[in-house]
């Protein structure tokens, strides 16, 4: 049995539909920005993809902390706040996974960082028994800055197998996410990759995955599973009352007389738009039958 | 000529955003056609107010960086067409936009809209730069309290510096009875001292927390409650109606109600 | 229901007897403040004014030039100037102007109210801060008790000794006794070769006044 998530018409809908009203119906552009938006073309296009955030990676036997591109040339911007709080959101989401005495190899890409800050994300890692064995910078200031703080620098011209490769192949995603945590108000998860998070995400609180999300918690804030066009993604929840479920271009909003209790819940694209199913009668058969194409 | 007004008050708490969503609603149900935008960028509160949280899909951020184009972020009300609201982003910091973007997305909002009410954050930092770079209106929302109006004072200072002349007040929670027993400043005391026109006197209500409670503006009620009329009347004068002040005046204590007090009935 | 006490029961039926306003103290509190608050005089002439206080002040003590501070706020009703100019050491203007003086000791403060404020103060207002003004130098030891109001220029323990009296007419005659018997206590000290300021008041400050009115709330 699958039971209809109601957004307005019991569908989806893309964006705030227009009413039939006349003045409803236009379209309102801003003027684009004056100058220096076509002037830097080839930086901003390869930092194209907005879900870059710290992220953990292994790759043959090491342990890469891939830092998101510097703040200016991205159309989400990780500043230095953000990043330290995302970098201990991981470290303390993945760290049964993260095993202790790995090396860590730092891979700061073209942002910049000195040597304080360098020390600070030293200091986060030796948290969880983590030495930084290696930082890997494009830019100059900051491989001095971290060479002067005493660490092994390695300065790269290019990024090209370690920092970008994830640009490279787009289709590829990247290994789930594991947060436990609760994500409150303002906080927000971008990931190229499925999500999985042991807490609650409280209202005001999004989440942005390309793969699945699952929320072992409540889920009430926005979040937003294929969010690379996959309709085939999923997002579960064992308390679902989220402000906004999204998957892939569809968007449902929460009803607005909510149900009596709450069971765990599936939320899937069906043939016409979001649908959600209790968990325990979400049978795969059922979605092989609906979704496939 | 679409009348651009920010609202904005200093002081945190004071009820910015409640009078944004009640005046916005107001001017809409008066035929207006109203945007209100959210300039609290980080901390946005507008959408709950106006019980339109859940249909956000894009905000103000997503605009700027190109991602949709600016009528698909404009959430429409269904209880009341005339009125749209362009969100502001939750996730982000505040120094994420600049004033010359504001004024970009302003601009593009008077090509529809006659009204468009901006709630300002509270402080007067870049976010509150930001809300006043486009504006040629202020609406000041203060309480009878030392500290809003000492805030207030000095928003009305910066405004005046950035050459928004039409500076008005609202003085917001105001208790009667406490005025009455000489315990709160009056209307006239504030004014006074922030030497402003008067564009209108919210008492303070309960219901306030309830239409919050359940995201309706109170002007959208049947029958309007004492600040649902205040903020209707604010409205009216905003439109350039004469419309005198709300009676707020309580009744005298008579010898009868003091005996009725004096033995607990 | 219990029998409320008689003094209850009166203030229930009365309301209560002696209800302090605070609406009164709020409007008073901010006036101040704000005065603080707005600031609003031209540079040049503010600059102006800077260089004449300090002129005048001059003439009877060294100023720190690198510690001065001044600050002004106004607003329509309300203008208040606060001057802060530490005293290095009083000018030789006759006996006792080799004293050692210690300049930690001797942060001098200078108040000055201007025509404006003065015109636009309740009369009310500015009677209520002369008293505080005077109980608060009373307390601090000041022993001259006589109305600012009527001293134009009102140099309190300031050091000077009797000389002083002729070049400042103005000043009355108690006030020139409170000089006098400072000088005295500073005379004293000074003799005895101690390290010891003359300044022997706990809070030295120098207060002036522009033609007779004041307004001493800043802190």
């Amino acid at each position: 049995m699958v039971q209809d998530f109601p957004s307005s018409n019991g569908s989806s809908e893309d964006a705030p539909a227009p009413d039939g009203l006349d003045f409803n119906n236009f379209i309102l552009e801003i003027e684009p920005e004056p100058a220096s938006a076509e002037a830097e073309p080839v930086k901003t296009k390869p930092e194209s993809n907005p879900n870059l955030q710290v992220q953990f990676k292994s790759e043959g036997g090491r342990l890469l902390l891939i830092l998101p591109p510097a703040p200016e040339k991205s159309r989400n911007p990780v500043y230095w706040d953000e990043l330290r709080r995302q970098l201990k959101e991981r470290i303390s989401g993945g760290e049964r996974f993260l095993q202790p005495h790995t090396p860590v190899h730092l891979i700061a890409r073209d942002r910049l960082l000195d040597s304080q800050q360098v020390q600070q994300i030293d200091a986060l890692l030796s948290d969880a028994q983590l030495p930084l064995k290696r930082i890997y910078a494009s830019r100059r200031q900051t491989a001095v800055a971290a060479a002067t703080a005493g660490y092994s620098v390695e300065q790269q011209t290019t990024l090209s197998h370690l920092g970008q490769g994830q640009e490279a192949s787009r289709q590829a995603m990247d290994e789930p996410l594991y947060l436990q945590t609760t994500l409150r108000s303002g906080v927000e998860v971008r990931h190229r990759g499925t999500v999985i998070v042991l807490g609650d995400v409280n209202p005001g609180s999004s989440i942005v995955a390309e793969g699945d999300i699952f929320i072992w918690g409540h889920l009430r804030g926005v979040v937003h599973a294929g969010a690379g066009g996959n309709a085939q993604c999923r997002i579960m929840a064992l308390h679902m009352q989220p402000t906004q479920l999204r998957i892939a271009d569809k968007v449902a909003r929460s009803p607005d007389d909510p149900p009596m209790q709450y069971q765990p819940e599936v939320a899937y694209i069906g043939p016409d738009g979001i649908r959600i199913a209790l968990a325990a009668e979400f049978a795969l058969a059922d979605l092989t039958t609906q979704e496939s194409p | 000529m679409s009348r651009i007004i920010v609202m904005t008050s200093g002081k945190g708490g004071v009820g910015k955003t409640t009078c944004t969503a009640n005046l916005g609603m107001a001017l809409a149900k008066a035929g207006q056609r109203v945007a209100v935008v959210d300039a609290d960028f980080g901390l946005r509160n507008l959408d709950l107010l106006l019980g339109l949280e859940n249909r956000i899909v894009y905000t103000a951020l997503d605009v700027l960086a190109g991602e949709c184009r600016l009528d698909q972020a404009l959430v429409k009300d269904k209880r009341q067409p005339n009125l749209a609201l362009l969100p502001a982003a939750q996730n982000r910091s505040k120094e994420s936009i600049k004033p010359e973007q504001m004024k970009r997305l302003i601009k593009a909002l008077t090509k529809v809209y006659n009204f468009i009410l901006i709630d300002s954050p509270a402080g007067i930092e870049m976010g509150f730069r930001n809300s006043i770079a486009a504006a040629r209106e202020a609406i000041i929302v203060t309480t009878p309290e030392i500290s809003a109006v000492r805030d207030a004072d000095r928003v009305i200072g910066l405004l005046e510096a950035n050459d928004i002349k039409a500076v008005r007040l609202v003085i917001n929670r105001l208790r009667p009875a406490m005025v009455a027993a000489e315990q709160m400043m009056s209307v006239k005391d504030v004014q006074g001292i922030l030497s402003i026109p008067l564009l209108g006197v919210i008492p303070d209500d309960e219901q306030v927390i309830v239409s919050t409670n359940k995201g309706e503006p109170l002007v959208l009620e049947e029958k309007l409650s004492k600040a649902g009329i205040a903020f209707t009347n604010v409205s009216q004068r905003l439109q350039g109606e004469k419309v005198p002040l709300m009676d707020l005046s309580i009744p005298q204590d008579s010898f009868f109600t003091r005996l009725k007090r004096l033995f607990g009935m | 229901m219990a029998i409320p006490l008689i003094s209850d029961l009166l203030e229930r039926f009365f309301g209560p007897a002696e209800d302090p306003h605070s609406r009164d103290d709020v409007k008073r509190r901010l006036k101040i403040v704000l005065a603080h608050d707005r600031l609003a005089l031209d540079p040049q002439t503010l600059e102006m004014m800077r260089q004449e206080i300090i002129a005048v002040v001059s003439r009877y003590v060294e100023v720190d030039f690198d510690a001065l501070e001044f600050s002004l706020a106004t607003d329509q009703r309300v203008t208040a100037l606060t001057a802060n100019l530490p005293i290095r050491r009083i000018r030789p203007l006759g006996r006792g102007a080799d004293q050692p003086i210690s300049p930690d000791s001797e942060a001098k403060k200078i108040e000055l109210a201007s025509q404006s404020e003065i015109l636009a103060m309740d009369a009310e207002e500015a009677e209520a801060a002369l008293r505080r003004f005077e109980a608060k130098n009373n307390a601090e030891g000041s022993s001259d008790g006589q109305d600012p109001i009527h001293a134009p220029l009102d140099i309190d323990r300031s050091g000077l000794d009797e000389e002083t009296q002729d070049d400042n007419a103005a000043l009355s005659e108690d006030d020139v006794a409170a000089m006098n018997s400072e000088a005295e206590t500073s005379t004293e000290t000074g003799e005895s070769g101690s390290e010891v300021p003359d300044m022997s008041a706990p809070d030295s400050s120098v207060s002036m006044k522009s033609s007779g009115n004041t307004n001493s709330e800043s802190a």
